[in-house]
C-alpha cells in the first residue's frame, strides 16, 4: 500500500474530499498538503512563470511540499466534468507543467479526465489510477462507489431568504475558501455582519435555473456557475450587493467580471465590488475595501 | 445591410472579395491604430485579452465608417476567444454602437450549424455558390500564405533589403483581384519564380528562428509590432508555424480522420512535454518547438497576448523543452503597454546570441 499525496489546492476544494476517501478506502495512506501559507505561496511563485494564476501558484506549492513525503502524487489532467464545458486550460495542462518545474517528483498519476461529450468520466480515471497502483478493478469499482456515496454531490439545504446585507460571493471555490491568498475575506465579512452566499450554497437546480437564458451558454465549469448564481440572486432579489473574487490574470474571470457586472447594473444598480488577488494582495488592502463596501451598503439600506 | 469584418492580419482584406462576390455590401475598418487600441482598452474588461480590446477598438472604427454588422467566429472554449462575441456585443451596446452579430460556429463535424449560418446572411445564393467562393477564397488565402513564408525566407538573404517584400505586395493585390482559378495559379506561379530569382547571398543569414504563438497575436502586425520582419532586416530567416490558411486546413476541415491525424501528429511531437489539447495554439506552440529542436533550427520565439492560457501552459513548459532539445527560445506576451524598443532591444538581443552560437556550432563541426 502507498503513500498518495493529494495537493490541497485547485479541484481539491471541489472532489478532494471524494479522492481521499476513495484513495484510503482502498488501504492506501493519504497524505494531503495542508492549508497554504507563505513557504508553500513563496516556492509556488519561484517554480512557475509570473503570469500564471495564483492559484495555479499556490498549487505548484502544495505539490512540491508533498514530494519528500509520498510515493505518489494524484495530479488528475481534469480536461472536463462535464458536457460541452471546461474548466480552463491550465487544468488541462497542470501534470505537464508540474513535471517541467518541479524537480524530485515521486511518481506522479495523472488520468485523462474527459466528461466533455457528456459521459461520466470521473469514476473510470479515479478506478485507472487505482489499478495502476495495484488495485483490481473490482475493488476500485467498489470503494468508488463507496466514496460517492460518503462525498458524492446533494443538494445544500442553505435557507435563501432575503436578509438584511446578504452579499454573494462569488469566484471560484480555490480562491473563496482559501484563507490564506484570500487574507481570511469570508470571516472579515461575517465580522462585518454580512451574511456572505457563495455559489455552492444554491445547488445545482438553482444554478442551472440562474444560467438558463444566456445567449450564449458559458463553457468555463465554474465560470458558469458563477454567473447562474449571481443571476439567480439576483432575479430573486437575495443579495444586497455582489462580491466577485478573482483571480490576477485568470482568463475565465476578465470575462465573467465583466458579465455579472453587467447584470448588477441591469437589476437596478446592485452594487458589485471586484476583489482581484495576487501574491502581493496586502492584507490591508482587502480589508479596507471590503469594510467601504459594507459601510456603502450600509448607507443605502437594504435590497 | 453593411457588413464588417475584424482585421487579424490578412484576413479582412481576403474576405472581403469573396463576401461581396456573394452580394453583399462590406465596409471594413481601418487599419488599427494606437487611438483604435487606446479606445478598446478604455471600455474593455482590464485582464481581458488584448484581441478582445483591440477587437472592441476595431468595431468602433467600423460603425464609425458605416458598419451595421459584423461578421465573427465562435469558439467552445476552453479559449476565451469562443465568448468573445458575447462581451463584444455587450460593451458595444452599452457604448451605443447597435452593431449586430453575426456569429460562424466552427463547424467540429456540425457542419450544419457554420453552413446555416453563412446562408442565413446569403439567403439569395444557391449553396453551390457559397461553397465555390468559400474554397476560391481559401486557395488564394494558400497561395498568399504560401508566398509570405518565400519572403520570410529569402528577404534574410537578398542582397537589396526590401525587394522579396515589395515584389510580395505586387504579387498580393494580383491574387486578391484574380477572378478565375486559371489566372490565380498563373499569377502564384510567376510570383514564386520572382521572388526565387531575386539576388541573394546565403552568406548573409545570420540565423534562422521559428515562430511559434496564439494565432490572433501572430497574425496580426499592429499587436506583434511587424516582429517578423523585424527579424528579416536583422537577417533572419524566419518560419511561421502557425499561418492562416494552416489553422483553417487543419482546425475547419470536415474530415475527422485528417484532423485527427493532425492531432496525433502533434502530441507525437510534444511527447514527454505536453500530453494533451489545451486550446488555442498551446499545444501546437509545445509541438513545434520541440520539431524544431529536433530538426536543428536555430532559435524559436514564442508570440502571445498577455494572460493568454494556452500560451502561458507553453510557456512554463518551453524552458524544459529548450534545455533538452538545446533550442534557445524566448516568449514575447504582449498588452497595451508593449513598447516598440523594448521588442527590438530584446530581439536584437537574441538574435545576435543565436548569430554567435550558430557560427560556433558550424566552424566546431568543419575541420
Amino acid at each position: 500500500m502507498a503513500r498518495i499525496g493529494i495537493p490541497s489546492a485547485l479541484y481539491y476544494y471541489t472532489d478532494g474530499k471524494l479522492w481521499e476517501t476513495f484513495f484510503s478506502s482502498l488501504g492506501h495512506t493519504v497524505i494531503t498538503s495542508g492549508t497554504t501559507d507563505k513557504a508553500i505561496l513563496d516556492a509556488g511563485v519561484r517554480m512557475s512563470t509570473d503570469q500564471t494564476c495564483l492559484p495555479v501558484k499556490v498549487f505548484f506549492g502544495h505539490a512540491a511540499k508533498l514530494c519528500a513525503y509520498v510515493d505518489a502524487i494524484f495530479i488528475p489532467r481534469l480536461v472536463s466534468v462535464e458536457k460541452d464545458k471546461y474548466i480552463c486550460p491550465k487544468f488541462m495542462g497542470l501534470p505537464d507543467m508540474i513535471k517541467a518545474n518541479i524537480p524530485n517528483l515521486p511518481q506522479i498519476i495523472a488520468p485523462d479526465i474527459e466528461g466533455f461529450t457528456g459521459r461520466d468520466v470521473m469514476s473510470g480515471a479515479l478506478i485507472s489510477a487505482a489499478q495502476q497502483l495495484g488495485s483490481t478493478r473490482r475493488e476500485a469499482a467498489e470503494s468508488y462507489d463507496f466514496a460517492v456515496r460518503a462525498f458524492g454531490k446533494t443538494e445544500p439545504q442553505a435557507e435563501l431568504r432575503a436578509r438584511n446585507f446578504s452579499v454573494g460571493v462569488l469566484g471560484h471555490p480555490y480562491l473563496i475558501y482559501d484563507n490564506y491568498i484570500n487574507m481570511s475575506l469570508l470571516k472579515t465579512l461575517l465580522e462585518l455582519n454580512l451574511n456572505p452566499i457563495t455559489f455552492e450554497m444554491l445547488g445545482e437546480l438553482r444554478l442551472h435555473n440562474g444560467m438558463s437564458g444566456l445567449r450564449r451558454p458559458i463553457f468555463w465549469s465554474y465560470g458558469s456557475r458563477v454567473v447562474g448564481a449571481a443571476r439567480y440572486l439576483l432575479k430573486h432579489r437575495i443579495v444586497d450587493g455582489i462580491i466577485h473574487v478573482s483571480s490576477f490574470g485568470c482568463g475565465p474571470d476578465s470575462f465573467t467580471g465583466q458579465l455579472i457586472a453587467d447584470e448588477c447594473s441591469k437589476a437596478g444598480g446592485i452594487p458589485m465590488l471586484n476583489l482581484t488577488l495576487d501574491e502581493h494582495t496586502g492584507e490591508a488592502g482587502i480589508i479596507t475595501r471590503v469594510e467601504a463596501y459594507s459601510d456603502m451598503l450600509a448607507r443605502r439600506g437594504t435590497a | 445591410m453593411k457588413i464588417t469584418v475584424a482585421h487579424m492580419g490578412r484576413l479582412a482584406q481576403i474576405a472581403k472579395p469573396m463576401l461581396e462576390d456573394l452580394g453583399l455590401d462590406v465596409v471594413l475598418p481601418p487599419r488599427p491604430s494606437q487611438a483604435t487600441l487606446a479606445f478598446g482598452v478604455k471600455h474593455s474588461p482590464e485582464f481581458a485579452c488584448l484581441p478582445l480590446k483591440l477587437n472592441i477598438g476595431i468595431f468602433a472604427d467600423a460603425a464609425k465608417t458605416g458598419a451595421d454588422t459584423v461578421l465573427m467566429a465562435g469558439g467552445l472554449g476552453p479559449c476565451r476567444f469562443g465568448y468573445y462575441a458575447e462581451v463584444e456585443r455587450l460593451i458595444l451596446d452599452e457604448l451605443g454602437f447597435n452593431l449586430k452579430m453575426v456569429i460562424l460556429e466552427p463547424p467540429k463535424g456540425r457542419f450544419q450549424e457554420f453552413y446555416r449560418s453563412l446562408r442565413s446572411l446569403v439567403p439569395n445564393r444557391s449553396p453551390k455558390q457559397i461553397l465555390a467562393a468559400l474554397i476560391f477564397t481559401l486557395e488564394k488565402n494558400r497561395i498568399l500564405d504560401e508566398l509570405d513564408g518565400i519572403v520570410k525566407r529569402v528577404s534574410a538573404a537578398e542582397i537589396t533589403q526590401g525587394t522579396a517584400e515589395a515584389a510580395f505586395n505586387r504579387a498580393a493585390a494580383k491574387v486578391l483581384a484574380s477572378g478565375s482559378y486559371r489566372e490565380l495559379h498563373s499569377v502564384a506561379q510567376r510570383a514564386k519564380r520572382e521572388l526565387e530569382a531575386i539576388p541573394k547571398d546565403p552568406s548573409l543569414v545570420r540565423c534562422t528562428i521559428a515562430t511559434v504563438g496564439e494565432i490572433y497575436c501572430v497574425l496580426e502586425p499592429f499587436v506583434n509590432m511587424d516582429l517578423e520582419r523585424r527579424l528579416n532586416r536583422f537577417r533572419v530567416e524566419v518560419i511561421q508555424t502557425v499561418t492562416l490558411s494552416h489553422w483553417i486546413g487543419e482546425n475547419l476541415t470536415l474530415n475527422p480522420v485528417k484532423r485527427n491525424r493532425y492531432r496525433r501528429r502533434l502530441l507525437k511531437d510534444a511527447s514527454g512535454y505536453l500530453g494533451h489539447w489545451v486550446g488555442g495554439e498551446g499545444l501546437e506552440t509545445v509541438a513545434n518547438t520541440a520539431m524544431h529542436g529536433r530538426i536543428g533550427t536555430d532559435g524559436v520565439i514564442q508570440i502571445a497576448p498577455f494572460t493568454c492560457m494556452p500560451e502561458i501552459v507553453g510557456q512554463s513548459i518551453l524552458p524544459k523543452v529548450s534545455k533538452e532539445l538545446d533550442i534557445p527560445h524566448m516568449s514575447f506576451f504582449f498588452d497595451e503597454h508593449a513598447s516598440e524598443t523594448g521588442l527590438e532591444t530584446r530581439l536584437e538581443a537574441f538574435v545576435d546570441l543565436l548569430s554567435m552560437r550558430r557560427k560556433k556550432l558550424r566552424s566546431a563541426s568543419s575541420y
